[in-house]
């Protein structure tokens, strides 16, 4: 199977939960981030750099996220994004949010088949 | 903390926006050169990689254009919610905006009035090259400041390494008069010829004066106003070198000025001092008659130069011990204003800066009521997530919409304030630097106001309401919140200092107006109606001898007597309280003791019908006669006050007098002052003059016969029995008759005369004034909404009160009590403040002092009174809210 077909359109405003949630292992670059999302959706969740670099700098701008430049492992320069506390506390209420809209769309759509 | 943070980096941006770019830019690289590596690491070509890593990255300009509008968007959108969400609660509270408003836009409006005026006089734009350049050397004499003399002046002009150029000008109003145009008195000056390249104001058009024309006895020339030139002379293309005539002598015009031009005031021709006739006043160096300017050196401070020029003069003091002992030479920037009016200045714009902060003190009380009546909604905010510094700017933004609102209204109401200013300033002849006018200075100033009171007004009760425990606000179960010890102080506080700067402000406006009221409802002494003034002046050339200037008078009384048109009329030498000539006094049969100084009278010289052109009649004793004033023949006339200081117990007539020219300070002498005189006549009191103390006004005062007074300035006088423009039409008939060359100048009625000793009272007064109502207006509704909060605020104990017993009007008591211990605390601090201000008007009271009760007393009691008015509302709603809650007690 190839894999592009089976790749889903990262849906509006749940990248910002999971640019959050891969920061919370530490501070990571844009690259690497796209990497960890695409890794561990088992490359399900393909993530756009044209939608990546937006996101990071409006997170940023919002202040929950901060960036420094440092070394990559590689010896080069990249920018390092790391969670703020604010965006600690921005993480817990979208995941949330995100939970409960879930859940929600789970058992909506289990009381359809029912009927 | 995070807002401060984030508001930091957005006014950061635009300097910012070239790094973030460029980090922008590196970050993409990063990006590209990862994917590249890695899918080499998977086995591509390097070439193929790039190519497909950057394939994949997709368009980079549009990723570029997308993040550079994360950068800005959601600062703007949230300024934009905030604008909105204000605009909205301000809708809500419609009156409580309009109220705060109204007060603020009075206050923006009186200051920059105020602002204007004093940017005007304090702070003029000189049309000239560099004017902060500029400086002007005075003397600084044991007696005060005065001008300085031409041979001190010279040393000055060669000693000085500071100053690249002097120059000396004297201002003196000369006679303008050609044969086909009507002779006319305009403002003259007499200037070194290097007085244009020291101030960097070339002619429009024609040369500069040159190195000669100091010389005495070269060609005379003149430099003439734009204004002149278009006003007498209809623009004449061909006016260089056409002659004018000037004192009666032909002068040929050598420039013309730029327009707007007329330097130092309101000059319209400019003379190489050369030409100066009245040689008396370049003789001495205690003659100090010339106003000195100068321009800085390239490099030198004022500092320096005023370091030198005290050198210069410590100098001239040790070599000139006889005229210059104790004089100092002083150097100041050019026009850095004279103190008496900085002082008075400084008051207006210092007390409407106190209505200000009235007015801030009022809406930061009304803001800070009205933001714990929203502690509920802030706390509910805070809990849902927002920040709390989201909170306070949101607060923020609404004073700042406030202040907007009250801005431009209040630059509406300034832009009505300066044309009042200019209407009111209209007949002060002022000079051509000062302008009353709106332009980007003042509007600068507006915008400043309405930030820093968007800070004073708005900071406070939006730090306030983040302080509240929300705890506490959430579980008071929705009734608003109390507000906590320091809620109360600040609003006490607040309260305090608007009664006391309300007294301040009004009590500088009362002995404003004490002053003029003083000044106007000064005893004239004679009926003023129908008594027209007006001044000739005699040219030095043909009348420097006292018997043709007699000559001349005598064959102007005898025309004017014989024209039917004219009423009684008489030459003099000061108008009626238009003060006198200083004499020291020595009566016959009564030797001076050596050593005692004379007393000082006032004399002036009056012609035979004087008395009778006044309306006055004289007490006893006979007015002066064709024979007064020649020799063998000298006498004199004293008012009634003298008469009672000098001769309080003999009959003053027959008695004889000496007045002697004061030895110090400028010499009027006329001819007969070493004299004895003998009294003919007494003379009911007209007072001196307006401007001096009430007791000097009852002066001991000497008429003298104007013949033998005769100067080259004279006041003629005319009691009026035909229409003014007939008489003074023929007035001007007669003097052309008798001289083509002479105009007749200043033809006011002894009204509008008089009135030049008010008119600047009269203006400062009703600034005064206007700022008083407005301070009072809003420290009135201050302690209203401060006492309405208040008793809502204490309902429910005042309830527990009356339900432990305490009658209604036992709580009304205790309500307002308190106002009046904060009245009282603001009218202790009010009373400092204004006895303050006093001393910094002293030299602008006239019949009152600093120290006045009269003034203090009245203006405490209409405050208090307005106060306590105030209050009285809500305190009696006090007690019926009261029993209420008493008797729901929940």
């Amino acid at each position: 199977m190839d894999i592009s077909e089976s790749r889903i359109e990262i849906l509006r405003g749940t990248l910002d939960l999971l640019i959050l949630r891969t920061l919370l292992f530490g501070p990571s670059h844009g690259h690497a981030i796209a990497q960890h999302i695409r890794a561990v959706s088992d490359d399900v969740l393909q993530v756009e750099t044209g939608s990546l670099y937006p996101a990071l700098h409006r997170l940023e701008q919002r202040g929950w996220l901060s960036s420094d430049w440092r070394h990559s492992d590689k010896g080069k320069r990249a920018k390092y994004y790391r969670l703020t506390r604010a965006g600690h506390r921005q993480l817990v209420v979208e995941q949330s949010r995100w939970e409960q809209l879930t859940e929600a769309m789970a058992r909506v759509l289990a009381s359809e088949m029912r009927s | 903390m995070s807002f401060l943070r984030r508001l930091w980096r957005f006014m950061r941006l635009p300097f910012d926006w070239k790094r973030r770019e460029s980090d922008l830019e590196e970050e993409i690289r990063f990006h590209i050169a990862q994917e590249t590596e890695e899918l080499v690491a998977r086995g591509m070509g390097p070439r193929e990689a790039a190519l497909a890593a950057r394939r994949d990255f997709g368009n980079v300009t549009r990723v570029r254009a997308e993040v550079r509008d994360t950068w800005l968007r959601p600062s703007l959108r949230d300024v934009g919610q905030d604008v909105r969400f204000g605009l909205r609660m301000l809708a809500r509270d419609r009156r409580l905006t309009v109220a705060a408003a109204t007060g603020l836009a009075l206050a923006i409006a009186a200051n920059t009035t105020a602002f204007t005026l004093v940017n005007g006089i304090l702070l003029p734009d000189l049309p000239f090259l560099e004017p902060e350049k500029l400086v002007e050397v005075r003397t600084e004499t044991p007696r005060g400041q005065r001008r300085m003399s031409e041979p001190d002046f010279e040393d000055l002009r060669l000693t000085t390494r500071t100053m690249s150029g002097v120059a000396a000008l004297l201002e003196a109003p000369v006679n303008l008069s050609d044969t086909d145009l009507e002779a006319e008195r305009i403002t003259g000056v007499y200037a070194t010829a290097n007085l244009f390249a020291v101030l960097g104001q070339p002619p429009a058009r024609g040369r500069n004066f040159g190195p000669d024309d100091d010389l005495v006895g070269s060609a005379s020339v003149a430099a003439i106003s734009h204004r002149l030139w278009q006003r007498r002379y209809s623009g004449d293309p061909d006016i260089l070198g056409r002659a004018i005539r000037i004192n009666g002598e032909n002068v040929a015009v050598l420039a013309v000025m730029p327009q707007g031009m007329r330097f130092p005031d309101n000059s319209d021709v400019w003379l190489p001092r050369s030409q100066l006739v009245a040689r008396e006043l370049r003789e001495g160096r205690h003659r100090r008659a010339f106003r000195v300017v100068g321009r800085l050196a390239k490099g030198t401070s004022v500092e320096e130069a005023r370091a030198e020029v005290r050198n210069i003069g410590d100098q001239l003091a040790l070599e000139h011990p006889e005229t210059n002992a104790q004089h100092v030479l002083s150097l100041s920037r050019y026009l850095s204003g004279d103190r008496n009016s900085a002082f008075l200045l400084a008051s207006i714009q210092g007390s409407v800066g106190f209505v200000l902060l009235i007015a801030c003190a009022n809406v930061a009380n009304l803001l800070l009521a009205r933001a714990l009546g929203r502690s509920r909604e802030v706390a509910v905010r805070t809990s849902l997530g927002a920040s709390r510094w989201r909170v306070v700017r949101q607060l923020l933004v609404e004073s700042l919409l406030l202040a907007c609102l009250a801005g431009t209204a209040g630059l509406g109401l300034a832009i009505a304030g300066v044309r009042w200013l200019q209407s009111m300033t209209a007949s002060f002849g002022m000079p051509f630097w000062m302008e009353f006018s709106i332009d980007h200075v003042e509007l600068l100033f507006v915008a400043v106001l309405c930030l820093t009171t968007t800070l004073v007004f708005g900071l406070a009760p939006a730090l306030h309401v983040v302080r509240v425990d929300f705890h506490d606000a959430l579980k008071s179960g929705g009734r608003g919140l109390s507000g906590g010890r320091g809620e109360r102080r600040w609003a006490r506080a607040l309260l305090v200092t608007e009664l006391a700067l309300t007294l301040v402000v009004i009590s500088g406006a009362g002995m404003m107006m004490r002053s003029f009221l003083t000044l106007y409802g000064t005893e004239r002494g004679l009926d003023t109606s129908q008594l027209l003034t007006m001044q000739v002046y005699l040219p030095p050339t043909r009348y420097a001898e006292l018997d043709a200037r007699v000559a001349f008078f005598r064959g102007l009384q005898e025309r004017l007597d014989a024209s039917h048109e004219i009423g009684a009329s008489s030459l003099a030498t000061e108008a009626p309280l238009g003060g006198g000539s200083e004499y020291e006094l020595s009566l016959a049969g009564r030797a001076p003791i050596d050593g005692e100084a004379l007393e000082v009278v006032h004399a002036v010289g009056v012609g035979d019908r004087y008395f009778e052109t006044l309306g006055l009649s004289l007490l006893r004793g006979r007015s002066f006669e064709e024979a007064d004033g020649t020799p063998g023949q000298r006498t004199a006339i004293v008012n009634q006050r003298f008469a009672s200081v000098y001769f309080p117990d003999a009959d003053p007539l027959g008695k004889r007098l000496q007045l002697l020219p004061r030895r110090r300070g400028p010499l009027h002498s006329g001819e007969a002052s070493s004299d004895w005189l003998t009294i003919v006549g007494i003379a009911p009191d007209v007072p001196l003059s307006f401007s001096e103390s009430v007791e000097s006004r009852q002066s001991p005062m000497v008429y003298l016969p104007h013949r033998a007074e005769a100067q080259r300035f004279a006041m003629l006088l005319v009691r009026m029995t035909k229409d003014r423009p007939l008489v003074a039409a023929s007035v001007r008939e007669v003097l052309h008759q008798l001289e083509p060359d002479l105009p007749l100048y200043n033809v006011r009625s002894m009204d509008e005369r008089l009135e030049h000793n008010w008119e600047e009272y009269e203006l400062f007064g009703s600034l005064f004034a206007a700022f008083g109502i407005i301070a009072l207006v809003l420290s009135t509704v201050g302690v209203y909404a401060v006492t309405a909060h208040s008793v809502n605020r204490r309902v429910p104990e005042l309830g527990v009160r009356i339900a432990l017993g305490a009658s209604p009007n036992g709580v009304r008591w205790l309500v307002l009590r308190s106002v009046i211990n904060h009245l009282t605390v603001g009218l202790a601090f009010g009373i400092a403040g204004a006895l303050g201000l006093g001393r910094l008007l002293q030299h602008w009271l006239v019949g009152t002092s600093p120290n006045d009760l009269t003034t203090l007393v009245p203006a405490a009691l209409v405050l208090s009174a307005l106060a306590i008015v105030a209050c009285l509302g809500p305190t009696s709603r006090a007690g019926a809210a009261a029993t209420l809650a008493a008797l729901r007690a929940d």
